[in-house]
C-alpha cells in the first residue's frame, strides 16, 4: 500500500473492513480478489477520512440533486446481440 | 502554404474561405500525420471514405456561398465513447466491441451540422475508467513527447491527436479529469465544461453525477470554437481582461506536494498573470483534502452500478485494472456514497462563496508531469503519491462542484514534458475561462509548443 503521508484516522462506526466489502461484493474468483483487495486497501483509507468528516457536518446537509442524465442507448439486448 | 497541420482552426477557416487551400488539403494532412504517428496508437479508427466525401460536400458548398461556420471543413477526432451513427461505439472495450451506434451523440450532430468533418474515434482508457490509456484491447497509446511515458486518459488518444496535430481538436469526456489531465500531460489545452452545459447523451457514461463532454485543441482559441458549437452558446463579444481579474490561490492545497518542476512552473504562472495586469488573492476553503476522498468513492460506486450485470455475465471480458476497479466499487455502502454526495454540497457551496471574491482559481493541473508507462506511483521528496489518486488531486475540485475548469500548458520540465495549470471558475463561466486562458496564450505564444514528432516539428 502507498504511503500517502496523510495522517491515519480511528475508523468509524460505520466504516467496513476489507473483509466485510469483498463480502458485499460477492467473493469474486480467486485471482480477482487479490488485485481487488489491493484496490479496496488504497482506498479504505480515503474512504475512513471521509467517514470521519461525515461525523463532523450538520445532520441537515443533504446531497447535491443528482442530475438525471438521459440514458445511453446501448441496451444489454443490443449488447447480447 | 507551408505547414496546414501549424495552423490554428481559425486561421484554417479563413484559409479555406480564401481559397488558399481547400477542405481536401487539410483532411490529407491529417491523414497522413496519422500515418506518421500510427505508431502511438492515439486512433481506433479513421473514417478515411467517408471524410473524403465529406470534405468535398463541405467544400461544394463553400464554393456555392453556404457557409456553415468556423469548423466548415476542419478534421476532428471523437473519443470512442460518443456514437456516432453507423460505427462502432466500444468505448475502449471487448464488451461494446460489436456495438454499433444507430444515431449521433448530440455532441456529434452538433459538430456535423457546424460543418466539421469526423475525422475518427481515438483511443481511450477502457470504459473510460483509468488515467492511462494503457488498453488491453486496442493497444497502449504513448505520449508524443517521450514515448515511454504516458498520455494520460482517460481521453488519451484525443490528447496525442492534437499534440501530434493528426487533428485540429478532439473531443474528450471528463468525469473526474479525462479531458484534463491529457490536456496538461501532451502540452494542450482541455475544457471540462460544468455538468449540464453540453448534453451527454450518446455517449457511454463512467460515473452519472460527474460525466461532462469537453473540446480538446492546441490552444483556447480553438476550444473555444468547439465549445461554442458543442453548447450551442454563441462567443461573447467581450470579456472581462486579464488587467481586471481577481485570481484566487489556495496557499495549503495547491502550493504542497508538487515536483519541483510543477511548483516553479505554478510560481513562474502566478507572475505571469500578475504582469499581465490580475491580482492574486490568498483564500482558505476547508476540507479540500477531502475532494479526492469523495471523487474516489463517487467514481467507484456509479461505474460499478453500470457495470454490475456484466461483471456477473462476461468478468473475463474486462481487461485486468478495470475489472478490479468495477469489482471494488461494489465494496462501497450506500452510506458511504451518499456521505460522498452530501460532502459535495459543503464544497459546491465554499466555492460558491469563493467565486464571490474572486473571478477564477488557479492551480497546477498534476503535481507531476507524465508518469513512465507501468508506474503505479510517484516520489515526491519523500512522499510516495499514487498515480490514480495524485492525478485527481486537483481535477477533483470542478468535478466536485460541477464548476467548470480548464487546463492549459505553461512549459516543460527538465526532462521535456509539459507541464500543465488548472483555471477554475464559477457556474456559467466556461466562455470567459476560455476568453482568459486565450489572453494568457497570446501574450505568451512561448507556452503553445509542438512535440518532437515528424511532420511538426521545426
Amino acid at each position: 500500500m502507498i504511503n500517502s503521508g496523510r495522517p491515519k484516522v480511528a475508523r468509524t462506526e460505520v466504516s467496513m473492513d476489507i473483509k466485510t466489502r469483498l463480502t458485499m461484493i460477492g467473493a469474486p474468483a480467486n485471482n480477482d480478489q487479490t488485485a481487488v483487495s489491493a484496490v479496496l486497501s488504497e482506498w479504505q483509507e480515503r474512504i475512513d477520512h471521509l467517514n470521519q468528516w461525515a461525523t463532523t457536518v450538520a445532520p441537515t446537509v443533504t446531497p447535491v440533486t443528482l442530475r438525471v442524465t438521459p440514458l445511453h442507448r446501448v441496451t444489454r439486448e443490443s449488447v447480447d446481440e | 502554404m507551408n505547414n496546414l497541420l501549424k495552423l490554428s482552426i481559425v486561421d484554417a477557416a479563413k484559409g479555406l474561405r480564401s481559397g488558399a487551400f481547400r477542405a481536401s488539403d487539410l483532411l490529407e494532412a491529417c491523414l497522413e500525420q496519422a500515418e506518421r504517428t500510427a505508431h502511438l496508437n492515439a486512433w481506433n479508427s479513421l473514417y478515411e471514405d467517408a471524410a473524403r466525401a465529406q470534405a468535398d460536400a463541405w467544400q461544394t458548398l463553400l464554393e456555392n456561398g453556404v457557409d456553415l461556420g468556423p469548423l466548415q471543413g476542419i478534421p476532428l477526432g471523437l473519443k470512442a465513447n460518443i456514437d456516432i451513427a453507423g460505427q462502432t461505439m466500444h468505448a475502449g472495450s471487448q464488451i461494446l466491441a460489436q456495438h454499433q451506434a444507430q444515431t449521433h451523440a448530440t455532441v456529434t450532430s452538433r459538430l456535423q451540422q457546424a460543418g466539421a468533418i469526423i475525422l475518427g474515434t481515438t483511443n481511450m482508457h477502457e470504459f473510460a475508467w483509468g488515467g492511462t490509456t494503457a488498453n488491453p484491447h486496442y493497444g497502449a497509446t504513448s505520449n508524443p513527447w517521450n514515448e515511454a511515458h504516458i498520455p494520460a486518459g482517460s481521453s488519451g488518444g484525443s490528447g496525442v491527436a492534437c499534440a501530434v496535430r493528426s487533428a485540429f481538436g478532439c473531443l474528450g469526456t471528463d468525469t473526474g479529469g479525462s479531458v484534463r489531465l491529457p490536456a496538461s500531460m501532451n502540452g494542450i489545452t482541455g475544457l471540462r465544461p460544468g455538468i449540464g452545459q453540453i448534453p451527454t447523451d450518446g455517449v457511454f457514461p463512467l460515473a452519472w453525477s460527474m460525466d461532462t463532454v469537453g473540446p480538446m485543441a492546441p490552444s483556447a482559441q480553438d476550444c473555444q470554437l468547439l465549445y461554442s458549437v458543442l453548447s450551442a452558446q454563441p462567443i461573447p463579444s467581450s470579456s472581462k481582461p486579464l488587467a481586471q481579474l481577481r485570481i484566487g490561490i489556495l496557499p495549503e492545497y495547491s502550493q504542497s506536494g508538487l515536483q519541483p518542476a510543477v511548483a516553479q512552473a505554478f510560481s513562474q504562472t502566478q507572475q505571469q498573470f500578475i504582469q499581465l495586469g490580475a491580482e492574486l488573492v490568498e483564500l482558505q476553503l476547508n476540507d479540500l483534502e477531502r475532494a479526492v476522498d469523495a471523487a474516489i468513492i463517487i467514481d467507484a460506486a456509479e461505474p460499478s452500478a453500470i457495470h454490475w450485470p456484466w461483471l456477473q455475465q462476461q468478468s473475463d471480458q474486462y481487461g485486468d485494472d478495470v475489472r478490479a476497479l468495477l469489482l471494488a466499487g461494489g465494496g462501497i455502502s450506500a452510506v458511504e456514497y451518499i456521505q460522498a454526495q452530501r460532502y459535495r454540497s459543503t464544497l459546491r457551496e465554499q466555492f460558491i462563496a469563493a467565486f464571490a471574491k474572486v473571478d477564477a482559481l488557479l492551480m497546477p493541473m498534476i503535481p507531476f508531469t507524465a508518469p513512465l508507462k507501468g508506474a503505479n506511483s510517484i516520489l515526491i521528496g519523500d512522499h510516495e503519491e499514487s498515480v490514480l489518486t495524485g492525478n485527481m488531486r486537483f481535477t477533483s475540485l470542478p468535478s466536485m462542484t460541477a464548476m467548470p475548469g480548464i487546463s492549459f500548458p505553461v512549459g516543460l520540465d527538465g526532462d521535456q514534458l509539459p507541464i500543465g495549470m488548472q483555471l477554475m471558475a464559477g457556474d456559467g463561466m466556461e466562455h470567459a475561462l476560455l476568453c482568459w486562458v486565450s489572453e494568457y496564450q497570446n501574450q505568451h505564444p512561448e507556452t503553445l509548443q509542438y512535440p518532437p514528432i515528424a511532420g511538426i516539428s521545426s
